[in-house]
């Protein structure tokens, strides 16, 4: 009888717990959780104390450096209230242009206070500066754009595959009006780029991914400036085509000419005049066993011949490389990338070669519209 | 369509509502159209040659007459054809090249052309169905069914399609007439079995799968003794969680449609020795072996070899299954080694079991068990290496395992103190802390799974774990979601 109790008792208990909302009301209280602290930490993201927690933010591209300059420029012009000159290019602008040098020196001759920004990233040619070109002007709305170019960018094929880590994401399909909810919200939430950075923390190498793309944003100044720290003598070799390590090289060089696509690149850039802003293009002044690979000097002075035609006839200005003898051998890391000693000499002659330019041909740093400044 | 896609979630929701407001005599055929329908999110070309396939086994079912002179005939028959049908589609790289180049020559097609022959999803796991339903008609455990769509049904049904539980026609078919009542616990069970299903597979076997190097399973001399061995650990519970992750998600989705599929997986790593293991991994497959080859070759032999300790009969039935488990998995001789490596396992441990002193598991004092379910873990991680990657590479590898070198402790702290800012995790010889993380979470699930002695166990939870389990899955979901590391389950591709 007693048994016959405790079992009906024990029927009753389990019938009452199987009848308290437990399950689903904890299921559901966990996605109101999970809701609320994504509003919580979005309005964290949004503070100004979100950097020092969060240290890297993400668009959700697949090249780092693209986005730590993104951002940078994204806080530069936050910081001061708008950007007037920005110099896009590869990793010779990126080490080889130190703006603060440059707009102090173009400051003392002209006078024109200017707020320069560089954005050089590594790896990047004319296929994916037309992109990065756009979107500067469409986001910021500088002044004057600076595209410094070299043969490289004009070469079929080269550098596709880097152009393709930043070009193929929902945030950059967003920018060019491709309507993506995830592009929308990689746009238009804080929090979603503080947490991009992490997407891949399951793979085998982000902790080192992770803290290479700290420390090199730790090393990129607020102007977008890396200093190149590299130390060791450049002793300038005439490359070798039987050498198998240069033959890479010789092999992406041989038969030049310059692709009509990226041609049209280059087009797109200066066409940018079109909206206002000044599109000048340069080059970097690199070493002459650079132009080795290309074959005899007639290939280089052709492809300038063709490279100036093209920016005539697209509206734009070319403003020829400053004399490479001009920098002292101890500034270069190799026979194209400048170090720290190297990048203030050069971003001072850049700054006198257009101040000349300036003077003499109207070829001038235009300052932001103040109406297109946030 | 993935069975871990938000719209599989909601179609198949969707779907279950419509079943059960539909009258029995259209559910089956519904269940079957959504079957054909998920076949048919992955390729067009799967539904003819699934339709082929169950109309075949159908056929030829019917044609078995238990005790008639034709039965065995057609057993026969239909065991060839199911075999015939895997080999011809899952193992055309023997013959592929060869077709391609006949058919160039014929000039059906231009030499540079190459014939691509598409694997039907889960052909593996429906030709084990079939032959069973076969050799079961032949046995009289059954009778040959009459209602195509019902049989169809049995093939085909969606949620087991893709990789199983391997289920039997006898015990699946009943179920079909008398779905389980749509109430709270049934919806509660299924909740809970789909959100550890997805728990294992997002949080625990994805990131376990991408932490593993891509070099690791190819040079393994590249990487220092301990690394190996944290990422043979991480193979094994990746592997493990993927699959068990994998059908407790849909057995999960099944229970919406009243259907219980069978369990397939039991905390195998917590095997007291190779007997259990092989009883809590991979249930369906382990049982199919042992029902239509263990124990027919075993009865075999029997008759031929007394007494029942002579070593034929010992050696051969584990080693014979074990080998068709490994062939079943892949035509490969790391495979068959594989199987051969576990049915030898099997060996020993009845070798063992037959001296006189041989004491049962359960009387085993705690220490004798702690070690039996050590020394099965470690001989069955050594066995995935084989499973992993081919025989070479393998024997490189399990080298590799004794080849340790000293971790770079200073450079560890230096690391910490943002000394050497450029130097990376990966060069300091010690393993990567979030792999040990994950290890760690994977580890407690299953503890915690034992203790409850439930795969739905997280109905038990207290509600802040279960919340806290929530937004965890919800977080890594999310992560899994914005990153392009999604993983395709690995026994969908057998």
């Amino acid at each position: 009888m007693r048994n016959k109790q405790s079992e009906i008792e024990a029927v009753k208990k389990q019938t009452l717990k199987s009848k308290s909302p437990s399950f689903f009301f904890s299921i559901a209280s966990g996605f109101i959780v999970f809701a609320i602290l994504l509003a919580l930490l979005e309005g964290v993201s949004r503070s100004k104390y979100a950097s020092h927690i969060f240290p890297l933010r993400s668009v959700g591209s697949y090249h780092a450096q693209f986005e730590i300059k993104w951002f940078a420029l994204q806080d530069f012009v936050k910081e001061n209230k708008g950007v007037d000159v920005v110099l896009i290019g590869n990793s010779m602008v990126n080490t080889g242009i130190d703006p603060v040098e440059f707009k102090d020196r173009y400051q003392q001759l002209s006078g024109q206070h200017l707020r320069v920004f560089n954005f050089g990233v590594d790896g990047l040619t004319i296929e994916s500066l037309s992109v990065i070109a756009e979107l500067i002007n469409t986001h910021y709305h500088p002044g004057t754009i600076i595209l410094f170019t070299e043969m490289r960018d004009y070469i079929a094929g080269n550098g596709s595959e880097v152009a393709k880590q930043f070009v193929n994401n929902r945030w950059m399909d967003y920018q060019r009006g491709i309507p993506s909810l995830e592009g929308y919200l990689i746009e238009n939430s804080a929090l979603l780029k503080y947490l991009l950075p992490y997407r891949n923390w399951s793979n085998s190498d982000f902790l080192d991914s992770i803290r290479m793309e700290i420390y090199r944003k730790s090393g990129i100044t607020a102007q977008g400036y890396e200093a190149d720290h590299n130390l060791e003598p450049f002793s300038p070799v005439i490359p070798d085509p039987a050498d198998p390590a240069e033959q890479p090289k010789f092999k992406l060089a041989a038969n030049f000419a310059i692709d009509p696509s990226r041609a049209l690149n280059l087009q797109e850039v200066i066409s940018l005049n079109t909206t206002g802003t000044h599109i000048i293009v340069t080059e970097m002044p690199v070493y002459p066993t650079y132009f080795v690979y290309f074959g005899p000097s007639s290939v280089r002075e052709k492809y300038l011949q063709d490279l100036a035609a093209l920016i005539l006839s697209a509206g734009g200005q070319f403003v020829p490389a400053v004399p490479e003898e001009k920098i002292p051998i101890g500034g270069r890391v190799d026979d194209h990338h400048l170090n720290y000693k190297g990048a203030p000499i050069y971003s001072e002659l850049l700054a006198n070669q257009l101040f000349t330019a300036c003077e003499q041909e109207s070829t001038c740093l235009y300052p932001a519209s103040p109406e297109n400044q946030p | 369509m993935s069975v871990t896609s938000l719209i599989f979630f909601g179609t198949s929701m969707i779907a279950a509502l419509i079943y059960h407001r539909l009258p029995k005599k259209w559910a089956n055929l519904w269940l079957l159209l959504l079957s054909v329908g998920f076949v048919a999110t992955w390729s067009w070309q799967f539904v003819i040659v699934l339709a082929l396939f169950t109309g075949m086994n159908y056929f030829i079912g019917r044609k078995i007459i238990p005790s008639t002179p034709s039965a065995a005939k057609w057993t026969t028959w239909g065991i060839l054809f199911n075999i015939a049908f895997l080999f011809l589609l899952k193992y055309n790289r023997f013959y592929q090249p060869a077709l391609s180049k006949w058919l160039a020559s014929m000039g059906w097609i231009s030499p540079e052309s190459v014939i691509v022959i598409l694997i039907p999803i889960g052909l593996s796991f429906l030709a084990l169905q079939a032959i069973s339903y076969l050799l079961d008609l032949k046995n009289k455990r059954l009778e040959a069914e009459t209602d195509f769509i019902r049989f169809a049904v049995y093939v085909l049904y969606f949620p087991k399609m893709l990789s199983g539980p391997i289920e039997l026609a006898r015990q699946f078919l009943p179920k079909l007439d008398h779905p389980l009542p749509m109430d709270r616990q049934l919806l509660e069970r299924s909740a809970a079995l789909v959100l550890i299903g997805l728990f294992r597979k997002v949080v625990i076997a994805d990131a376990l799968f991408n932490m593993i190097p891509q070099g690791a399973f190819l040079t393994p001399f590249d990487f220092p003794g301990q690394k190996l061995l944290f990422y043979l650990f991480a193979y094994a519970f990746a592997l493990y969680n993927d699959f068990a992750g994998y059908t407790s998600i849909i057995r999960g989705v099944s229970l919406w449609f009243g259907i219980e599929l069978s369990s397939n997986f039991n905390l195998p790593y917590l095997s007291h020795n190779f007997t259990e293991f092989w009883s809590r991994w991979h249930i369906s497959l382990s049982n199919w072996l042992r029902d239509y080859i263990y124990f027919p070759s075993a009865r075999s032999l029997l008759k031929r070899f007394t007494p029942r300790t002579h070593w034929i009969n010992l050696v051969v039935p584990p080693i014979l299954t074990m080998l068709v488990s490994g062939a079943w998995h892949g035509l490969a001789w790391n495979l068959l080694f594989w199987g051969a490596l576990h049915g030898t396992y099997q060996v020993i441990e009845r070798v063992f079991s037959l001296r006189k002193n041989a004491v049962p598991v359960n009387d085993q004092p705690q220490w004798r068990r702690s070690l039996g379910v050590a020394t099965t873990f470690t001989f069955a991680i050594l066995a995935w290496i084989p499973f992993r990657m081919p025989l070479g590479v393998a024997l490189q590898y399990f080298q590799g395992l004794f080849r340790w070198s000293f971790p770079d402790i200073i450079g560890f702290v230096q690391l910490l103190q943002g000394k050497i800012p450029f130097a990376g995790w990966s060069e300091l010889q010690i393993p990567n802390p979030l792999l040990i993380a994950v290890l760690i979470v994977a580890i407690l699930l299953d503890i915690n799974q034992d203790h409850a002695k439930r795969d739905d166990f997280i109905l038990k939870w207290p509600r802040l774990s279960l919340i806290l389990f929530i937004v965890v899955l919800l977080y890594f979901t999310f992560l899994a979601t914005i990153s392009d590391q999604v993983t395709p389950f690995v026994y969908q591709g057998f």
